[in-house]
């Protein structure tokens, strides 16, 4: 049995906003969410030159009460509010029949860092015990457990770490778990909340994070451009509401987009050099599992992590899928602007596309000041472009440790 | 303050337990305190009077007058009383 799979819910928070309508808004004017970091943020380890970063506004956490919070790290805070903005959207809220056999998959690469961190400096900096929930609020599983009992969803509960992969794997594995049969309907997507001390000096250690623009740090992450520096890191949560097309029908629930194929695959080479040949068999997989030929594709969202090696790998690949056409696709990195979210990047860029589609734009690929003579496909460089149809779009996600997910989705077929 | 009032005044803030609640419940569990808010609870107690509850005795306290009882018998081990 091979059903339709289709999205009904979005939900999205970043450091662009915090549903949404902040999503689509930011992309539609290239609008950047990235910021120096303050630098207080480091306490005693303050750190020079500044660094740079896509943070979500404190201010998120006001939605939650105290003592929720003592077991709430802040990925699961986002992967709650993302996760309210996508059920609500679907109307799933009023259909409890759907809950009993749909399920959670949940991308995430670093779960509960700051837990853990806090964890660590109240043992080793204070000589104080740890607080008494900190392993609750530090498990990886817990953002997608608290889904789980938030909306009584009591299929599958899965969380996939795949670092920059991991939220792409967790909608590609939903989306063949419904189309099988297996479940009626998911809350897929990812979440990460990385921007904590330790994690970004650990980040910055392995010299792959962008360096700060300092005329103006919104810019400095630069996906493509001849300049690019590396990686800005980004925090935020993003969900879907996945059904099958039936149970949308039957529902009279508005269909956002059409998910129509998932490929996966590994490098099998390098823990981090990135690898054309694997990224490329992931986006002809994904090709083959829709039935489609690259021809058929309108739009790719790039992995684009501004790393010198990761752009150049991906410029690769897509040349090696597209072949002639390849300069004819428009390829764009809204990493430009929401940063990287690790583990939450594929769900946060497959929402941007559904955004995009819907509204009838390109996000571009912004701060692309100097063009790669090594990187020459067409990236929408530098302004959204308007008035463009996508019928169908790919999004990329490749991750350290050589995993590669792609998703292909698009305008709902009937 | 004494003891109890100070357990339930700590519940109350910490906890988010609305106050009439508070006031007619004996046990933890009617004031809707389950077993990882207890812990909640106590760590908080614990850092609010500086003392340490003794592991052995957590098993045991599942109503406000067990819990004051305790912490009125650490502040006098405390202060040598």
């Amino acid at each position: 049995m091979d059903r339709r799979v289709v999205v009904t819910g979005c939900g999205a928070i970043c450091a662009l906003g915090e549903n949404t309508a902040a999503l689509a808004e930011a992309l539609a004017t290239g609008r950047s969410g990235v910021h120096a970091i303050e630098e207080s943020f480091f306490g005693r380890c303050a750190h020079r030159p500044l660094m740079v970063a896509a943070q979500v506004p404190t201010t998120a956490s006001q939605r939650f009460l105290r003592y929720e919070l003592e077991f709430l790290d802040r990925v699961s805070q986002q992967a709650l509010i993302a996760g309210t903005e996508a059920f609500e959207q679907s109307g799933w809220v009023h259909d409890s029949s759907l809950a009993a056999n749909a399920g959670v998959f949940l991308g995430t690469g670093m779960g509960g860092a700051a837990s853990i961190e806090r964890a660590y400096a109240d043992m080793l900096e204070r000589g104080k015990e740890p607080r008494p929930f900190s392993v609750l609020s530090a498990m990886n599983n817990a953002a997608a457990a608290h889904l789980s009992m938030r909306f009584g969803l009591k299929g599958p509960n899965l969380t996939i770490s795949s670092a920059c992969a991991s939220s792409a794997i967790a909608i590609g594995e939903a989306f063949h778990a419904i189309r099988s049969g297996r479940i009626d309907g998911a809350l897929a997507g990812g979440s990460e909340a990385c921007v904590v001390p330790g994690v970004v000096r650990a980040w910055r250690a392995l010299r792959v994070l962008a360096q700060s623009q300092t005329a103006d740090p919104a810019t400095s992450c630069r996906p493509f451009s001849a300049d690019r520096s590396g990686i800005v890191l980004g925090e935020g949560a993003a969900l879907l509401v996945l059904e099958s097309g039936e149970s949308a029908e039957r529902r009279g629930a508005s269909v956002l987009c059409e998910l129509l194929g998932y490929g996966a695959s590994a490098d099998a080479a390098h823990i981090t050099n990135p690898n054309f040949e694997g990224q490329a068999r992931a986006m002809v997989a994904a090709l083959a599992d829709a039935a489609l030929e690259p021809r058929d594709i309108d739009y790719v969202n790039a992995h684009g992590t501004a790393t010198p090696a990761g752009d150049l790998s991906e410029t690769l690949a897509i040349k090696r899928v597209f072949g002639d056409r390849a300069r004819q696709i428009p390829v764009s990195s809204t990493k430009s602007v929401h940063g990287h979210l690790l583990g939450g990047a594929g769900a946060l860029e497959f929402i941007a596309c559904v955004l995009a589609m819907r509204a009838g734009f390109l996000p571009a690929t912004m701060h692309l000041a100097q063009s790669d003579p090594d990187c020459d496909l067409d990236y929408v460089s530098n302004a959204p472009r308007r008035g463009v149809t996508i019928r169908r779009f790919m999004s990329n996600s490749f991750a350290f440790g050589g995993s590669n997910a792609v998703l292909i989705g698009g305008a709902c077929s009937r | 303050m004494n003891a109890a009032d100070t357990v339930k005044q700590l519940a109350a803030e910490r906890l988010d337990v609305p106050g009439a609640r508070l006031q007619a419940a004996s046990t933890l569990r009617e004031a809707g305190i389950d077993s990882l808010a207890a812990i909640d609870l106590i760590v908080a107690i614990e850092e609010r009077l500086g003392i340490s509850f003794p592991e052995r005795d957590l098993e045991s306290m599942r109503s406000f007058d067990d819990l004051a009882s305790v912490v009125e018998r650490l502040l006098a081990e405390k202060h040598g009383t």
